[in-house]
This record gives structure tokens, sequence and C-alpha cells, in this order.
């Protein structure tokens, strides 16, 4: 390569670098809103007779799982097996705010697949998720005994996940 | 064979005409077109937050969907577009702003383009001197 190009060249991956950099923590960001913050406020109508709605205050006393999700939803079915598990091995309550759905779908869905929820709240018009800073589902929130949002995470529990990301927090660990 | 040169072309045309399809999802745009277009311009500055480059005016997301009415209740609220953006950079991050703010931060994403150009030009123009 002829020396004159050395030196633009440097400098242009330097700032390549520079940039990528900043795009990268720009989205590690983006998965980290509310966290440490209480949870926002809100109250939801129960989205089926099988469960009650769901209420911000209804989150104290212990760690409990906030899981947004839809019948519609692929991913989701992948992490259902697992929220069963939790719920089985009275790992964690597990409060849901179902997303964007219906009734009957709900009905069916959790009919086919088990119910892992004590509480669901239905949000139709996607207006608590927002305030959530949810990004897509399925998306999990960790909150504290106190109401605070500890942990979030967006896509598909597993066992693995819940391992390495959660058990710290509930364990004190963290 | 020109019958199915004609079924390719008709299947070339609607392919490259449908790329301008709305998804069926229904949206319940705000009854003063005023509004609405106001809100369609500040769609442009929200970006997708699952959609790569996208911003929510274009993308069927579900997540850009939900932003959308955001938008929209927050316009019809009376809030000004500047305070839209806000209300979302606050939820979801600065990050969520198409066009980045003019802080120290970004300032590289601003300058540096602009500022790469003329040390580009500077050096060409000092190696043309020097022949």
């Amino acid at each position: 390569m002829r020396n004159v190009f050395i030196a633009p060249l440097a400098i242009f991956m330097l700032l390549i670098i520079i940039m990528l950099a900043k795009l990268i923590g720009a989205n590690d960001k983006s998965s980290q809103m509310l966290v440490g913050q209480k949870l926002p406020q809100f109250n939801l109508e129960a989205a089926h007779d099988v469960a009650p709605g769901l209420n911000s205050s209804d989150f104290k006393g212990q760690h409990i799982l906030l899981n947004i999700f839809g019948s519609w939803c692929s991913s989701c079915k992948i992490e259902h097996n697992f929220l069963m598990q939790l719920k089985k091995n009275n790992i964690i309550p597990i409060y849901g705010i179902n997303w964007r759905d219906t009734p009957d779908k709900l009905g069916k869905y959790l009919a086919q697949n088990g119910n892992p929820y004590d509480k669901i709240g239905a949000d139709h018009t996607g207006k608590v998720i927002i305030e959530l800073a949810v990004t897509g589902a399925p998306e999990s929130l960790l909150i504290s005994p106190e109401g605070t949002i500890l942990l979030r995470f967006a896509g598909p529990l597993s066992q693995d996940i819940w391992q390495d990301k959660f058990l710290p927090y509930i364990k004190g660990t963290l | 064979m020109y019958l199915v040169r004609l079924m390719q072309l008709i299947i070339f045309l609607t392919m490259v005409f449908s790329t301008h399809a709305k998804a069926i999802t229904i949206e319940n745009k705000l009854s003063d077109p005023a509004l609405e277009i106001r809100a369609a311009e500040i769609f442009t500055g929200l970006r997708c937050m699952v959609c790569a480059g996208e911003s929510i005016a274009d993308s069927r997301a579900e997540l850009a969907k939900e932003l959308r009415t955001l938008v929209r209740d927050k316009v019809q609220q009376g809030y000004s577009n500047q305070q839209v953006l806000d209300y979302a950079a606050n939820i979801y991050g600065d990050v969520i702003l198409m066009k980045p703010k003019l802080q120290q931060e970004n300032y590289l994403l601003w300058f540096g383009p602009g500022l790469m150009i003329l040390l580009g030009l500077l050096f060409v123009s000092y190696k043309a001197k020097q022949t």
C-alpha cells in the first residue's frame, strides 16, 4: 500500500471504531430503561376469568416476575414451558400483561398450554407497555419487594437466562 | 411462451407496487386532519426500536403501532411536536430519536463526516502542492 494512504486510512479506521463503540453502547442503553426506578403506576382489568387483573401496587412484599406476552406471539410460546416450570416449582410469582389480545384467544392459549400467571392484566391499547418501555413480546421484568425494577430482559426466558441473570438478584448475591 | 412472459411481467409489477401496501391493522387516525399531519411529522422523528433504521412512520412492527398511538394521543392532548419527542425519549432514551440531540457526546456524530471531508480535501491539496 502506498505510504500516502496510511494516515487518512488510520484516521478513518479510528473514527469507525469510535462510532461502532457508540452504536453498541446505545443498544445496551435501551435495554436498561427504567432499571433502578420504581414501577410506573398502572391499573389493568383482568384479561380473562382465570386470573384477576393487575395493578402496579400489587408488586410488593417479594420478588415478582412481570411477563409481557400475547397469544399471537410465537416467541412467547417458546418460553411458556419454562414459565410453567417456575410456577410448578413455586420459584417466583408471575404476573402477566396480556398485550393486544382477546379473552377468547387468551383463554384458548392458556387452556392449551397451561396458566403460569397469578394475575393477568389486559393492555388492549398498548398504553401501559409503552410506559414500561417495552419493545416487544415476550419481555420480562424482575420487580423487587419494594416495587423497583431490578432487571429487564427482552426475549424468551429459559433456564440458562434465568440462572445467569435473574437468580443472582433473588438469592441476594447482587 | 408469450403468455409466460406476460405472467412474469404481471407478477413482477405486482411485487414492485405492493411495496406500498400497508398492513391491514386498524389504526385510528385522528379526526382533525391538521393534528394527523403533525402526528405524521412526529412519526418520522421517532425510531422503531425493533427494526433497524426505520422510523415508526413506515414500520409495521407492533411496537411501532403502539408508539404511533402514543404520538396521536399526546398530539390530541395538546403536546407540541418537541414535547412529544421529549416524552418518548424520556421513556425509551435518546436512542429513540431519529435525529440525535446536539450535545457533547454527539458532536463527533454531527461534525465527524464534515470534518473528515475537510481533512481529506486538505490532505489532497497538500499532496497536489508537493508534486
